[in-house]
């Protein structure tokens, strides 16, 4: 007992954290503590739409953050092309709609935008996503919501193998026939795994 | 992280050495070191359209042996003495790079034998031998292997083809795919992952007799198949067995003179998408590889672990 009474003096709760990724950058209010660094306020009444055909996937991701900037809350992705890492790590209330199919790792690591995807997304889409709605139109691929930790995630068609892997918050919703969700190593497993054909 | 790619036109002819080129250059990021076509052109009624090398292709080594051409020319003119000892009457021949033939010729007589044969001249390597087949691989990425050998204008029913990025083996011709499944004519595949018993089973295979050209793990999948139609088992049963039978992470994409097959093992480490429709099914490693030839939005899927599809033309 004594031992637990010394670690309160040892300063673990006032102690000013020190190292690049504790650094603070800003002092939150308490309402503020809720949004991240660097959110803006956008107006999803206010419409852009961006042409993917000749954008690679860092600079198509930097137009979204700088229609974002410009308060726009609706963005259109025209022509995605089934590019990789379409879309990844907003962190803000934003309406996306990409027109078109995403490949692998679209629209991960994000926490708040409600995205619609009138296509088919590749693997590991929506990978780690926080918060927010992605509603898929189309079939998804393998490894969909890996890692997810919050929010609403909705395919219309059929998932691929290993749904929700690692998973440990949010919602997975499959409107299609097929998914499945563990991980065989050996036929004979196949009793133990959960799915429907 | 190899990409490998697949179509297959039913029941027309068209321009699959174009579609199969857009394909695999969609494919370029997932392996630049070396790319591999096997095309399937209308089958020939009569003779057989042979593919082969006769030296390597060592321009990007360190320590290369460059042959002479002297030597070159020796070891063409050994090739055409063992065709002519074995009955096999050279119609048609043709090349695109100093080490790299194409015969058309006319033969009743052992294929086996013949192939064997012509194996036992130095650093000669068949191919493919086919009615359909033409199995074409070098370095480099997928446009510049098709302009090497004139592949823009290939008309066929279907095709595979492969990008590589050598992960245990040699950057070289014989370590690339597709890979012929010697000595059946018409049958070659391609790879994506690592097999993880490949020295048990390649162990097995040779007391079998089996030959192997490479120290690539991809080649025993082509060899494994001849293995089992050998016995006679269909090609979809084979690459159930496969399934069983082989260990590790693998995609494979198989052609038949008038069959396209993919298998995916247990665990659904790697990837594929397929496109399937009345006319056309093209599989690929990534959707992108697909979206160069429908640029229109087409639905597309995944398949599951332990699957096996085969498609006919």
């Amino acid at each position: 007992m004594a031992g637990i009474a010394k670690k309160e003096n040892l300063a673990f709760s006032d102690e000013n954290l020190t190292g690049r990724t504790q650094q603070l950058f800003f002092n939150p209010t308490e309402e503020e503590n809720y949004t991240y660094y660097g959110n803006v306020d956008v107006d999803f009444n206010k419409r852009t739409s961006i042409d993917c055909t000749d954008l690679e996937a860092r600079d198509l991701n930097q137009k979204i953050r700088d229609a974002m900037k410009k308060g726009y809350g609706t963005v259109v992705i025209k022509n995605p092309g089934a590019k990789h890492s379409l879309g990844v790590g907003i962190l803000n209330k934003l309406n996306i709609i990409f027109e078109g199919s995403l490949g692998y790792f679209g629209i991960g690591c994000i926490d708040g935008p409600t995205v619609r995807v009138k296509g088919r997304v590749g693997w590991s889409c929506a990978e780690n996503m926080m918060a927010g709605k992605v509603l898929v139109e189309n079939n998804a691929g393998s490894c969909f919501g890996a890692a997810l930790r919050g929010g609403d995630l909705i395919v219309k068609g059929n998932a691929g193998a290993r749904t929700g892997i690692d998973m440990k918050g949010g919602t997975i919703i499959i409107g299609g026939k097929r998914w499945s969700i563990y991980w065989l190593h050996d036929a004979k497993r196949k009793n133990y795994c959960l799915r429907r054909c | 992280m190899c990409g490998i790619a697949g179509v297959i036109n039913r029941k027309k002819t068209v321009n699959v050495g174009e579609q199969m080129r857009l394909m695999l250059q969609g494919l370029k990021h997932r392996g630049p070191d070396s790319t591999g076509y096997a095309m399937y052109g209308t089958p020939k009624k009569k003779g057989f359209v042979m593919r082969f090398k006769i030296s390597e292709n060592e321009a990007e080594k360190v320590n290369a042996v460059i042959d002479s051409p002297e030597q070159l020319k020796d070891r063409k003119s050994q090739v055409d003495a063992i065709m002519k000892k074995h009955g096999a009457k050279v119609t048609k021949q043709s090349s695109s790079t100093p080490y790299a033939f194409r015969y058309e010729f006319d033969f009743k007589g052992d294929l086996t034998d013949l192939a064997t044969e012509i194996e036992t001249v130095e650093k000669t390597e068949i191919l493919s031998i086919g009615k359909g087949l033409e199995l074409i691989k070098d370095l480099g990425d997928a446009t510049t292997v098709a302009d090497q050998y004139g592949l823009g204008k290939f008309m066929g029913t279907h095709g595979i083809g492969h990008t590589r990025m050598a992960t245990e083996s040699d950057v070289d011709i014989k370590s690339a795919h597709p890979y012929w499944a010697f000595p059946f004519e018409d049958v070659s595949v391609v790879h994506n992952g690592q097999l993880t018993n490949y020295w048990g089973n390649r162990r097995v295979l040779e007391r079998k007799g089996y030959r192997f050209n490479s120290n690539c793990d991809s080649e025993i999948i082509a060899v494994y198949i001849a293995d089992k139609m050998a016995r006679g088992i269909e090609l979809e049963q084979a690459m159930h067995d496969s399934l069983d039978e082989l260990d590790g992470v693998f995609t494979y994409v198989v052609a038949t003179k008038d069959q396209l097959g993919m298998a995916k093992d247990y665990m659904a480490a790697k990837p594929m998408v397929i496109y399937e429709s009345k006319d056309i099914v093209a599989c690929a490693s990534e959707e992108v590889a697909i979206r160069n030839i429908f640029p229109h939005e087409i639905k597309t899927y995944d398949p599951y672990e332990a699957e096996v599809k085969v498609w006919q033309v």
